[in-house]
């Protein structure tokens, strides 16, 4: 664990905001009468990672693979089984447990994927955009005017205070949802997918509010998405994750020009062009992402890779860094010359 | 606004008018038939002691039935003891079941495990032979009738909210409200029960019509009400012996079991109508 911790904390800031180091969760299968263990569902197994304060880690990966567990068990919205989970308030590393989140839920939030889903249809837009602030003891007179400042942060009129969240749109709903994360002043919001439910259109709306809204309440995101273009265009670093484990973490721009893991290049050969007559190799993966109640021995990737040798099937690769903090897990991080995004 | 509703849709306000009309007649029962002895109201005035029903006449409108007991005054006064009876076993039946039901269905796990088999065991009796033992060993009477009715009534009520809740527990604004440190019982109260609990009270608002016919067969099969208490089972009771009429004329007798009939019926059919409206109503999608 020491070794591991020197390399995956990027050296080059100090100023680290939240570390994850060992993060598991694992939902057990259970059957029979008297509901006998009969394994786990691996959905985390093992994730480390650091953000720094003031930057965006953007978190790829297909369905399935973790990447929403990942953020909810940050936030202790499930309970992870395991993993050690650090929080920087003002200055000293907070450990964050089933404790300790009543205390740091005003310093972290999560925007969630869904907007139909994450606002209560009985609720006015203004009463729940105030719970939080509620639920943190502030005045009433306060809250009022709070609100009315969140709702102009996130470009809605404050005239919709008294409506009904069926009574918007899917982008707008998206944007109550921002305000009321935003509403306890947090320093990271974990953003769980937060533009995948919406039109492309909107989508790009709602990215450059996000965007915006970092630079003014200097905030840190976690933004987890399945979409790589999304995610190139707000993050500075990216974290590929496969079948509940990290697989590459570089820089966002290092990361598309010279990936470094087979299952990343695959995802940049996926990326849709805006052109038309554009001649490309697409790297088609064959199979199914295995089940991660069983997940195969060595490397997790091995039954899908082009790569594959005889050492990917018994040794599990640990993620290691590569140069400038470039995090690769895998055998021939160093030998593979792998395709980088394609551009035009 | 949950009104103007009520009354656009003419079924529902047949309901309601219906409704209104019981609630008047509950309200205004000791001037609409003025008690002779005003510490037992309760109690049907007799006049004479020969067990043959006397029709309908200018002083007694709705006639006699056997025992001389006059129905009408039964009628105005067994209003009363069928909002009584609805209201309270609904009311108390109901609230300890959404409790329950709730903390089973919030919670989950081993809470759930042992209030829902524990449900399963109330279930598990046929109520009729429940409702008997009890009240064999209480004795008869109203108000035990209603302990027992409540004690077998409550679980349909804790079936239903915990389905529902199961269904919206996983619901992602149940999750922000957790992660804005909202605390469990107010996510509960907030959040869960104002997306849940309509089925319920409509359930509820159906069962108080239900409950009063119940209660009307137990009293009867005699398990209810002593005899001569306002009760509009109880008076169906009486006329069971007068149903087939006389040999001559088999409608001899029919105002001994119409007038309470028919009052046990509008009863039921009132809040049955106000059920089903409150169903169409209180979705605040359908509020435009």
């Amino acid at each position: 664990m020491n070794k591991k911790d020197n390399i995956i904390t990027n050296p080059q800031t100090e100023d680290i905001l939240l570390s994850v180091r060992g993060l598991k969760k694992y939902f057990p299968i259970t059957g029979g009468l008297l509901k006998k263990h009969l394994g786990d569902v691996k959905a985390v197994d093992n994730v480390n990672f650091d953000i720094n304060r003031g930057e965006t880690l953007g978190l790829v990966g297909e369905s399935g693979c973790g990447k929403s567990t990942t953020g909810r068990s940050i936030l202790h919205l499930i309970q992870p089984t395991a993993g050690d989970i650090k929080f920087n308030v003002e200055g000293t590393m907070v450990a964050v447990n089933e404790k300790s989140i009543k205390k740091l839920r005003s310093n972290m939030q999560i925007v969630f994927q869904d907007p139909y889903s994450s606002l209560d249809p009985r609720m006015r837009i203004g009463t729940i955009i105030e719970e939080p602030l509620k639920a943190s003891g502030m005045k009433k007179p306060q809250r009022e005017t709070r609100v009315v400042e969140l709702l102009e942060a996130v470009g809605l009129s404050s005239a919709y205070i008294k409506r009904y969240p069926h009574e918007f749109s899917g982008g707008q709903r998206q944007r109550v949802g921002i305000a009321r994360a935003l509403a306890l002043n947090p320093s990271l919001v974990i953003c769980d997918e937060p533009v995948s439910a919406l039109d492309v259109s909107v989508q790009a709306q709602v990215i450059n509010l996000l965007k915006d809204l970092q630079e003014a309440f200097g905030l840190t995101y976690l933004f987890i998405a399945h979409d790589l273009s999304v995610v190139q265009y707000v993050s500075d670093r990216i974290a590929v994750m496969y079948l509940g484990k990290i697989v590459e973490l570089a820089k966002s721009s290092e990361l598309f020009i010279r990936p470094r893991h087979p299952y990343t290049e695959a995802l940049l050969s996926a990326l849709p062009l805006p052109a038309v007559d554009y001649e490309r190799k697409q790297i088609i993966l064959e199979g199914d992402v295995p089940s991660p109640a069983n997940p195969p021995s060595g490397c997790h990737f091995h039954t899908r890779c082009p790569y594959k040798e005889a050492i990917c099937t018994k040794d599990e690769p640990q993620l290691e860094d590569c140069g400038e903090g470039h995090l690769v897990a895998c055998h021939f991080a160093q030998e593979l010359l792998l395709a980088s995004a394609p551009a035009i | 606004m949950l009104l103007k509703k009520l009354i656009k849709n003419p079924i529902s306000l047949f309901g309601l008018i219906l409704l209104i009309g019981f609630i008047f007649v509950a309200i205004f029962a000791p001037q609409i038939a003025p008690p002779n002895n005003p510490d037992q109201k309760y109690l049907i005035p007799r006049y004479g002691w020969g067990s043959t029903p006397k029709p309908p006449s200018s002083e007694h409108p709705f006639g006699l039935t056997e025992g001389q007991y006059d129905i009408f005054y039964g009628l105005v006064w067994g209003t009363r003891s069928a909002f009584w009876v609805g209201l309270v076993v609904v009311g108390v039946s109901c609230s300890l079941g959404v409790l329950i039901g709730s903390i089973a269905g919030y919670f989950g796990g081993l809470f759930d495990n042992i209030l829902m088999r524990i449900v399963d065991i109330f279930m598990s009796f046929p109520f009729l032979i429940a409702a008997v033992v009890v009240t064999t060993i209480l004795g008869p009477g109203l108000n035990k009738v209603m302990l027992t009715m409540i004690c077998f009534y409550w679980m349909d009520y804790a079936r239903l909210i915990r389905g529902s809740i199961l269904a919206i527990k996983e619901e992602e604004y149940i999750l922000a409200a957790k992660a804005s440190g909202v605390k469990d019982w107010l996510i509960i109260i907030r959040h869960v029960l104002p997306n849940t609990i309509f089925p319920v009270l409509v359930q509820a608002s159906m069962n108080i019509g239900s409950v009063v016919i119940t209660a009307a067969g137990l009293s009867f099969l005699g398990v209810g009400a002593p005899v001569g208490y306002a009760d509009w089972g109880q008076m169906i009771s009486m006329g069971r012996n007068w149903l087939l009429g006389t040999p001559e004329n088999h409608l001899a007798y029919w105002y001994t079991i119409v007038y309470p009939g028919l009052a046990i019926v509008l009863f039921v059919l009132a809040w049955n109508l106000i059920g089903d409206a409150f169903r169409d109503v209180l979705d605040p999608k359908m509020q435009s």
